[in-house]
């Protein structure tokens, strides 16, 4: 089947771009890497009557970390790259991980985080542990630029805080903290190049014995990735053990709003948010992520 | 929505070739430049049938505009051997292994194999059925394919021949 008919645009600058979407940001999808929208417009899930490719753009494919000021992963930057980039697998695993569990090689090398982002999907992979991460947005417009924090940045499903005339330039992450641990696990019925059925990304110090700056963050079990916090609340202040992180388990189950659908049940989604939640609460605790 | 004319670099020959914003690359590959070894299966991302390299990277040519290729190069499945009367090694492990049935799978399936080949000459089994995640095959059941590409591990001759069609110049 045939894409629907739309205006293409290549601007090389971020005014070009400006220009391109003028006061037609309504009609515009940005395209990074299209493998959500392409699919999407083909489907009718959205509509637009015109692309605009952001991957002409100077500096937006750039990935720039600095001990001091953290990362930053531009616009156009592949997830490919991201997983592969030395700075992301020695500072933030978790990120690289998550990656590595997102859709295909081949998706890999066209997809972009951002997209991923904007994309405002409750299933986005790389929310649940950019969120855990501390991770902001830079958003940019025709006359200014602002940031925000990733979590609540996605509204709803294909929502998200920034305005139609806008874009998201890159996304930032804190300095890497050496003491934050930090794990992402996803299940999904199909092991490989499946949406997840549920996503858990989990992050917490250890200090003198207790559980502190706990994160807890699930996909695919809300209309947004959401923040667990009252399961994060059980843990913070507390020795973890067993019987604790059996209750924060069992409270992020009561905490998130799963809907049945074809890849699971709620009751299903519900089991596994407590299921994975134990796990990966286990798994920082035992020091092994 | 005029068609705009692109530039780009497939298989080592400059194309010029109009085409609608709305044409995908694998519709402007096999419709336009009538390059029919790269398959369309789903159309959606999942089989990998459509499989080409754009910059040396391997994508689904179902998920990308035929507009966005223009001033880059695209290696299709057509360009993978080195000559006109030489396979790239992958294409005889896959003939050797009887890892090809009804075929349609078998361009993605190689273009796959020899990105993986490229970037981890020394892949073991695991790593060769990850990266073939997102290439389906309804006929092979997948354990020819995979011993064909394992084949090609320690020959040493798949990792040159990858690098080179992964840069466009095979
Ligand atoms: C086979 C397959 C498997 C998949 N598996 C997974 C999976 O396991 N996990 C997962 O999370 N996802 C999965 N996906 C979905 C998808 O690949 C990812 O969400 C991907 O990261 C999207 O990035 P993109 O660059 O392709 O975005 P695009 O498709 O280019 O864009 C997505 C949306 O975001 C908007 N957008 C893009 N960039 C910007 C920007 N800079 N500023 C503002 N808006 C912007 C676009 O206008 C569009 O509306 C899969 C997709 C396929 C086809
Ligand atoms: S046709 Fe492109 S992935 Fe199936
Ligand atoms: S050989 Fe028939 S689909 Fe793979």
């Amino acid at each position: 089947m045939r894409l629907p008919a739309f205006d293409y645009h290549a601007p090389a600058t971020l005014d070009e771009v400006f220009a391109a979407i003028g006061d037609r940001g309504r009609d515009t999808q940005l395209l990074a890497g299209g493998t959500d929208l392409l699919p999407s417009l083909r489907s009718g899930k959205r509509r637009c009557r015109q692309v605009v490719a952001l991957k002409g753009v100077a500096g937006l494919d750039a990935i720039r970390f600095d001990p001091e000021t953290g990362l930053e992963i531009g616009a156009c930057a592949l997830l490919a790259e991201v997983q592969d980039n030395p700075a992301v697998r020695e500072h933030y695993p978790v990120l690289a991980s998550a990656i590595r569990t997102l859709a295909t090689v081949q998706v890999r090398h066209k997809a972009t985080v951002v997209g991923n982002l904007c994309n405002a999907s409750p299933c986005a992979d790389t929310a649940p542990p950019l969120m855990a991460l501390g991770a902001r947005v830079r958003i940019v417009g025709p006359d200014d630029q602002h940031e925000l924090p990733l979590d609540g940045f996605i509204t709803g499903p294909r929502r998200t805080a920034r305005e139609p005339e806008e874009l998201i330039s890159s996304v930032l992450v804190p300095p890497p903290d050496p003491a934050l641990r930090t794990v992402f696990l996803k299940f999904s019925p199909r092991s490989k190049v499946d949406i997840s059925a549920v996503s858990v990304a989990a992050a917490l110090r250890l200090e003198d014995g207790l559980a502190r700056a706990v994160g807890i963050f699930l996909g695919t079990v809300a209309p947004t990735p959401m923040r667990a916090a009252s399961a994060a609340a059980a843990l913070e202040g507390l020795e973890p053990t067993s019987e604790v992180i059996d209750l924060a388990a069992r409270t992020a189950r009561g905490e998130c709003q799963p809907v049945t659908d074809f890849r699971a049940s709620k009751e299903y989604k519900q089991h596994l948010v407590e299921v994975l939640t134990r796990r990966a609460l286990r798994a920082l605790v035992e020091g092994g992520a | 929505m005029e068609p705009r004319t692109i530039t780009l670099t497939v298989n080592g020959d400059r194309r010029c070739v109009a085409v609608r914003p709305n044409l995908t690359l694998v519709e402007a590959l096999r419709d336009e430049l009538h390059l029919t070894g790269t398959k369309q299966g789903c159309g959606t991302g999942d089989c990998g049938a459509c499989t080409v390299y754009l910059d040396g990277r391997p994508v689904n040519s179902c998920l990308t505009l035929a507009v966005e290729a223009d001033g880059r190069s695209v290696t299709t499945v057509e360009g993978l051997a080195p000559s006109g009367t030489e396979l790239h090694p992958v294409q005889e492990a896959f003939i050797a292994h009887g890892a090809v049935q009804c075929g349609y799978c078998t361009p993605g399936m190689v273009m796959s194999s020899a990105a993986l080949l490229s970037r981890e000459p020394a892949a073991d089994e695991p790593s060769v059925r990850h990266a073939l995640a997102g290439n389906l095959c309804r006929c092979t059941g997948y354990t020819k394919i995979v011993e064909a590409v394992l084949a090609c591990v320690g020959d040493g001759s798949c990792g040159a021949h990858g690098a080179a069609a992964a840069e466009g110049k095979a």
